[in-house]
């Protein structure tokens, strides 16, 4: 049997048994190494090559940025901005959980912090305003998606890393087909509030309007602050991600004073955790992917896929399907450093644009946080909904739906990801 | 066995504190970096290691934490039963786990002794307080890991928490 077969075989294996994925990535490239008699100092080396990178700072300060939205109630803010917004049409409340989640996106790179701040404000809400338990966990479950989509985004922040690929042209990538779900989203919750017969909110007044722009307008500039500064070149993706959360602290503590100095140290350790158990998979995976770049898997998918490695958009499709899979029982970051070689072969081969291919990458692992047995976002949605995920399911299948339409409609329209990049940063696009 | 535990207890304790206390003081040196360069226009060097290896050591100790709170991220495949199968099962994942922390310490500790007498790229600083943080880790892994060998895991949860307890970051 072939070393590549015996390393996914016994990782999956593992995987199965309910090892956690950073050490059954690591278990299992120990097996290999000690099958075919390479040095165990691999493990190691590996592991701390793939830590020791400044672009993966940008993964605790999407992150935190994210917590510290929600810890300082900057999320109930978003809400009430959103709510003078869209308030006014039919299924109001739903319309407003998809919008909050577009801004917050903007703000956050995490869909998780997404569905937990807007989660905590717009289930309650919902469900007192007589929506469905399981319309709305759906609903809320499938509009954090766009927290990895809409920039920025942790997901692009690391297949840019393990790729170099722009990120500021990843990002830009992700402005449009990100909003484009959000309408999508939107146009389905107008159909159920119809067919559900859902009132709409009470109308803002102008002054109303006023009152909440002003109060949404400080934490707003973070989007303006984080794009801009990356597409000017003015500082990195990470940098930017660390003036998010220094931003963000002095808006709470300086000028809302909505939260306390005491809860910061509670605040970082619970960043630390969470941030933790992904990166420690990172760094598990490079081990893995250090043996199967050294086997030369990568040459040898791209043998096996055929004529799916000589045509963009068979390519693309394929990369789709695989992702669809990985992101269904794996966590995206480390599903993006293990298959990065092999994305990339195929990326040569084919002729795709490489960010196009990261793109439809990041939109196919975003779907895999709606789905079980590893939908986090779906899994944290139906928690704060107090509902079971089977329950949820029949809802959740229409908004994959609309969601899986839209991933094929970018890979066979690149147009609608490239246009923004092309114009801004063209140096980028291929 | 009950003083290892409430050792372990404190150990954690430590492990979460010190990993805050890293997550705070790089966030602090990137900004700082980058307030030399954008606002006083005086690029400084030794920031960018400082910081990657203050997140190294954040990432480690975290996952350290994460060891003993059994909330690394599990794939839920197989139900969980309350069932003989079920216990050893569990049995043998702790075990797994065990045998990941000693291969960190293993080649951690190797990887950081050869490293003794070798410099950063850019500073020049001495390698092995970068290096040393994958073996200072690996050894909170190792304990907690015994400490959930010995206690077997209790009654009720799966060989993990549920990812939705602790999310993810993305």
């Amino acid at each position: 049997m072939s070393p590549i077969l015996i390393l996914f075989l016994s990782f999956f294996f593992l995987v199965i048994l309910r090892v956690p994925i950073a050490h059954s990535l690591v278990l299992s490239s120990a097996f290999v190494i000690w099958l075919v008699g390479l040095s165990f100092d691999l493990i190691a080396q590996q592991m701390f090559h793939g830590l020791n990178s400044f672009t993966l700072l940008a993964v605790p300060f999407f992150l935190l940025a994210g917590q510290l939205l929600n810890v300082g109630l900057i999320t109930d803010r978003l809400v009430r901005l959103a709510y003078a917004m869209v308030g006014w049409v039919r299924g109001g409340l739903a319309h407003i959980n998809v919008v909050v989640s577009m801004i917050f996106a903007g703000m956050s790179g995490s869909s998780t912090a997404d569905t937990a701040g807007v989660g905590a404000v717009m289930i309650p809400a919902m469900v007192k305003r007589g929506f469905d338990r399981r319309f709305t966990v759906a609903v809320t479950a499938a509009s954090s998606t766009m927290g990895v989509i809409i920039p920025p985004s942790i997901l692009m922040v690391i297949y840019g890393a393990a790729g170099g690929v722009s990120i500021g042209a990843l990002f830009l990538a992700g402005a449009i087909p990100g909003m484009l779900i959000g309408l999508g989203q939107m146009a389905y919750c107008y159909y159920y509030a119809v067919q559900h017969d859902m009132a709409a909110e009470q109308r803002a007044s102008l002054s109303e309007f006023w009152a909440a722009l002003k109060a949404g307008f400080l934490p707003l500039l973070v989007p303006v602050i984080i794009i801009g500064g990356v597409l000017t070149g003015e500082f990195t993706a990470t940098e930017a991600g660390m003036i998010a959360c220094v931003y963000t602290v002095f808006l709470i503590f300086g000028i809302f004073r909505s939260a306390k100095w005491r809860s910061m140290p509670k605040v970082l350790t619970e960043a630390v955790v969470i941030y933790s158990q992904p990166l420690l998979a990172v760094a598990g995976a490079m081990v893995f992917g250090w043996l199967l770049a050294y086997f030369d898997a990568p040459a040898q998918v791209a043998e096996l896929s055929g004529p799916v490695a000589k045509d963009p958009t068979l390519a693309l499709l394929f990369i789709c399907a695989v992702f669809i899979v990985l992101g269904t029982f794996m966590d995206g970051i480390p599903a993006i450093i293990i298959f990065m070689p092999i994305v990339q072969e195929l990326v040569r081969t084919s002729g795709a644009s490489d960010i196009h291919t990261g793109l439809v990458v990041v939109m196919t692992l975003a779907l895999g946080l709606v789905t079980p047995p590893y939908g986090l976002c779906l899994l944290l949605a139906s928690v704060i909904g107090n509902i079971k995920i089977s329950e949820v399911m029949g809802q959740i299948v229409i908004f994959y739906a609309l969601f899986l339409a839209i991933v094929l409609l970018i890979i066979f329209v690149p147009e609608i990801a490239l246009f923004l990049p092309r114009l801004v940063m063209p140096q980028f696009v291929n | 066995m009950e003083r290892f535990f409430r050792f372990n207890a404190a150990l954690e304790q430590i492990c979460g504190v010190a990993a805050a206390l890293c997550l705070f003081v790089f966030t602090i040196i990137v900004a700082i970096d980058v307030f030399f360069r954008q606002v006083i226009a005086t690029p400084l060097l030794w920031p960018s290691e400082i910081s990657v290896s203050l997140f190294v050591w954040s990432v480690l100790l975290g996952a350290a934490v994460c060891t003993r709170r059994n909330s690394h991220l599990v794939v839920e495949i197989l139900p969980s039963l309350p069932t003989r199968i079920d216990w050893l099962l569990r049995l043998l994942v702790d075990l797994l786990c065990l045998i990941f922390a000693l291969l960190v310490l293993w080649t951690g500790v190797k990887q950081a002794w050869a490293g003794i007498s070798r410099y950063t790229p850019m500073m020049g600083y001495p390698l092995w307080p970068f290096l040393v943080a994958l073996p200072a880790a690996a050894v909170p892994m190792v304990l907690f890991s015994i400490e959930r060998l010995v206690r077997g895991s209790p009654p009720g949860s799966a060989g993990g928490a549920t990812a939705g307890e602790e999310g993810s970051a993305a």
